[in-house]
């Protein structure tokens, strides 16, 4: 296991400070801050307090702009204060309670320190750090200004006690305060109102069966999104410029039309401090929980002419914006704006527009890209899953050749499909969408025959032996071998299940008649296994679009739910566990190419080594599990039973099999009935000290056997989708769903909860069905 | 309606509700953006020990950091306990080559609470009073190095 901070034993005898950051708006440009210090340890313990300002330094690579300034002016009485001017953002003021001493110095590169060459000022970045752990006087302005300041506070706390300090940073000059000042009581009530409003918000989107500890890590969850928001900015041109001039050639120097400076949600602020295209997708799943409209938003941004490449390639990421990441974008904007119409009563058919026509044109980019016979089979490198399979799969294969991606060709038909919803809500409004509802539908169909049929002639994905998806590897002297480990690549196939409503018939007959025409001319469509149930009515009229016909549905289900396979005690393992005293070995080229379930962290260098997809459980992918189950569920209803877990002999529903796997990954988080949270494991501290026990991490994955976080420990990007799945399951069950759909299950007080609800499980009813054409 | 919902209308339209928030990376250095070096390799261009010295070019990190929405002014915390080399301006870690599975963030620290227009936030600094062990990962980096990768 990975060596933490707490193995060090620097917290044992509890010789620690809790140090609490609380932010209250009292107005848009009005901040509070209060942060109390809690001395845990036996003894009296000081603290050196610093809260500081400090301008971006922007004025030392562009020329024309002026360099802000920051200065010490009398404040109000019992506060000292520094004003911040800027010439776009205007002047701001921090307030300090009166017991700190303000330290200014300039935040400009310390060249002597890095570089052995000379400073421009005597003042620099590390200035505040010099004057106090050296006592270096001089390395702080005596006239206080600069570009960066704290102000000071020595707080000597004794054991077990705690100390407050409060500041302001505000746009409200020193002389327009009252008698009361810039703190006071006024203030301790402002930030005591927000608090309050806080629970309120929190409980009015908790749905009422959610209990107290469930519904902390869901507000935790949410929390943690929502602090995960940071400025990004790259400008690449100018970045490029930087390294080597006009002629450089380096890292994402394809790119050089990106000029990003916008608030994007991350991953991980530490970690990952950087978007990554379809964490972000699954972010404003989560986001749209609380604030629709910036889902939105985040969903726009990253197609953007100033992000988007004009290939129509959506930017990955920067260590190479150029990778692949599977298109989830389409579906998370429906999503998204289903709720955000649910929630604000109006359907933002702008936004879904912008979207469409973007992601037309991503969407080209895929077919013309990674379909490299032109059959509707697709490749598309490691796809989100880094060291999953048997090799890089981004990097030239070692046998020569190339591979059909049993993921890939999944995600696009998943994106087929979401496409289809959107153009299908657009056609109904605006007839010139028609044309993309049947091309989408068109496009559909060859992608699910196309999976379903290359086993006629060659080696397919589907393993009638194994009853498994695998990927395919095609050599250079034009044989096919089936790579056969059983992975979430298998699985995915079973995502691309999306169910409608059965309306397409009604709102636009004309398409669903030329729809019928077509797949009559195509006898080969008309008679696939797979595409039988877009002609065969399921519960209530319903349709369903996938890759799969029942019997493939059953046979990779038993895989999924066996636990001696994928299914843990805390979520769908991301490889077969079969695979620990298994090892899948692949022989090519004189080489041996080995694959072990390794629960834990990863035991290969590939893609930085930090993210193991060999085995431990990543909440993304379950979600989207979670989906289809339900989207499955919609269509079969509640007579197809399957075994949960296999062999168990317990049948259960889909909707049963959902719910099932679901609170498998909230008890991850979630207290047992020893009070202990399995993802913390074995440390101690965080099971049983009251200062630790309740404060929840998210991790990036999940250990494939107790549910230990690994990984990135702040990633609550898309690990926070838990909170949906919390809300999700405390607010529906099974007969809300196929009695009315689920837009309209449960109670009208809570709109927004529950569309968004029921949005997560991609439910059609509000939208219309394209599952119009009866064969003959 | 709740009062937050009311200000997530009014950011619709007049008031900018979401102008101020938690926008201050957690980590600047060793990204690709501060990067300049000839190879490319971000995580060993600078480390967080020259972080301090370094001036950044297109964002900042910090603790519990708050900016305005184009990152013009930041403010955030640092703390010394009086025994550590240096102030605790940002969060440590292990660099990818540095970490035994690559990068990772060696503090403890919460995001307890948000609103989504941040008109309320929580967050938790834990802050060892005896000398942070900065030099230990050192030390368990070396003794781990010969091992660290299995590349199969």
């Amino acid at each position: 296991m990975e060596y933490e901070l707490i193995d060090t034993g620097v917290f044992d005898q509890d010789r620690y400070f809790d140090v609490f950051v609380e932010y209250a708006k009292q107005s848009s440009e009005d901040i509070l801050i209060q942060i109390t210090v809690a001395n845990r340890g036996p003894e009296q313990a000081v603290l050196h307090l610093l809260p500081t300002l400090w301008f971006r330094n922007t004025w030392s690579w562009q020329d024309h702009l002026a360099k802000p300034l920051l200065e010490q002016i009398a404040g109000t009485d019992g506060s000292v204060t520094i004003a911040a001017s800027h010439a776009d953002l205007g002047v701001r003021y921090l307030y300090a309670q009166s017991t700190a001493r303000l330290l200014f110095t300039e935040n400009e590169t310390n060249h002597e320190r890095l570089f052995g060459s000379s400073n421009r000022s005597p003042y620099v970045k590390d200035g505040i750090n010099d004057y106090l752990i050296y006592g270096q006087s001089e390395k702080v302005n005596p006239n206080n200004v600069g570009t960066k300041a704290s102000s000071y506070y020595l707080l000597e706390i004794p054991g077990g006690e705690s100390r407050v300090v409060q500041l302001r940073l505000t746009s409200v000059a020193p002389k327009d305060f009252g008698e009361g000042g810039a703190f006071g009581a006024a203030f301790n009530q402002a930030i005591e109102i927000r608090r309050n409003e806080a629970d309120e918000f929190y409980q009015s989107i908790t749905p009422d069966s959610v209990g107290e500890d469930q519904a902390r890590v869901m507000r935790q969850a949410l929390a943690g999104m929502l602090w995960s928001k940071q400025y990004y900015g790259y400008n690449v041109d100018e970045w490029a410029a930087g390294h080597s001039g006009p002629s450089y050639a380096g890292r994402n120097s394809e790119w050089i039309h990106m000029m990003n400076q916008e608030i994007i949600s991350m991953p991980d602020k530490w970690e990952y401090p950087w978007y990554a295209a379809w964490d972000l997708a699954f972010h404003a799943l989560t986001f749209s929980m609380v604030d629709p409209e910036f889902a939105k938003q985040q969903l726009g941004l990253v197609l953007r002419d100033d992000y988007l490449h004009p290939s129509g390639q959506v930017p990955a990421y920067e260590w190479n914006f150029g990778d692949v990441n599977p298109p989830v974008h389409a579906w998370a904007s429906r999503f998204v704006y289903e709720v955000a119409k649910q929630s604000s009563g109006q359907a933002d058919v702008g936004f879904l527009e912008q979207i469409f026509q973007k992601l037309s044109l991503n969407f080209t980019w895929w077919v013309n890209r990674k379909d490299l016979r032109g059959k509707n089979i697709f490749g598309g490198g490691f796809l989100g899953l880094d060291n999953i399979g048997v090799f890089d799969r981004s990097a030239p294969l070692p046998t020569g050749g190339y591979l059909e991606q049993a993921d890939g060709t999944a995600w696009m038909a998943f994106y087929c499909q979401c496409m289809l919803q959107m153009a299908i809500e657009l056609a109904i409004q605006n007839p010139s969408y028609e044309d993309m509802v049947v091309k989408f539908a068109k496009h559909f169909a060859w992608i699910a025959l196309a999976m379903e049929n290359i086993g006629a002639e060659q080696q397919g994905m589907w393993d009638e032996e194994d009853g498994f998806f695998y990927d395919v590897l095609r050599l250079p002297d034009g044989t096919a071998t089936p790579l056969k480990l059983r992975s979430l690549v298998g699985l995915l196939p079973l995502c691309a299940a999306t169910v409608f409503g059965g309306e397409l018939r009604k709102s636009l007959p004309h398409i669903a008649e030329e729809l019928t025409t077509f797949f009559q001319n195509h006898p080969k469509l008309s008679r696939s296994v797979s595409l039988e149930t877009l002609f065969k009515d399921g519960a209530n009229g319903t349709r369903l679009m996938g890759l799969m016909d029942e019997k493939k549905i059953r046979r990779v289900l038993s895989r999924m739910l066996d636990e001696s396979e994928f299914l843990g005690q805390h979520g769908i393992r991301s490889i077969s566990r079969h695979y620990l005293d298994h090892q899948y070995v692949f022989r090519a080229g004189g080489q041996e190419y080995r694959v072990q379930y390794v629960p834990a962290e990863s035991d290969t260098g590939m893609f930085g080594g930090n993210s193991n997809w060999r085995g431990p459980v990543w909440m993304p992918i379950n979600v989207m599990l979670i989906r289809a189950l339900l989207n499955l569920y919609q269509y079969y209803g509640d007579d197809f039973r399957v075994e949960c877990p296999t062999g168990s002999g317990k049948l259960m529903n889909l909707f049963e099999v959902s719910q099932e796997i679901a609170n498998r990954l909230i008890r991850t988080f979630t207290r047992d009935a020893n009070g202990r949270r399995p993802v913390y494991g074995g440390t101690e501290k965080f099971q049983s000290d009251p200062h630790w026990r309740d404060y929840i991490l998210f991790y990036e994955f999940f250990h494939g056997d107790n549910g230990a976080g690994i990984g990135a420990s702040h990633q609550t990007g898309w690990t926070g989708t838990v909170a949906n799945l919390i809300q999700l399951f405390g607010r529906f069950k099974a007969a809300d769903i196929l009695a009315t759909g689920l837009i309209n299950a449960g109670s009208s007080k809570d709109t927004a909860v529950l569309t968004n609800a029921a949005t997560a499980l991609d439910h059609a009813e509000a939208l219309k069905s394209v599952s119009a054409s009866e064969p003959g | 309606m709740t009062r937050e919902g009311a200000r997530l209308q009014e950011a619709q339209q007049a008031v900018a509700w979401r102008k101020w928030g938690p926008y201050v990376s957690d980590r600047q250095w060793g990204t690709v953006r501060e990067d300049y070096s000839e190879d490319g390799n971000a995580w060993d261009y600078f480390n967080h020990d020259q972080a301090r010295s370094l001036a950044y070019r297109w964002g900042e990190d910090g603790i519990a950091g708050i900016s305005d929405e184009k990152q013009i002014l930041c403010f955030a915390l640092a703390l010394w306990n009086g025994a550590d080399p240096i102030l605790k301006e940002r969060l440590f870690g292990l660099t990818n080559s540095e970490g035994n599975h690559g990068e990772d963030v060696k503090e403890y620290y919460f995001y307890l609470d948000s609103t989504p227009t941040h008109s309320y936030m929580k967050f938790l600094y834990k802050y060892p009073q005896v000398p942070f062990p900065y030099s230990e990962w050192w030390r368990r980096t070396d003794d781990v190095a010969a091992t660290r990768w299995s590349m199969n």
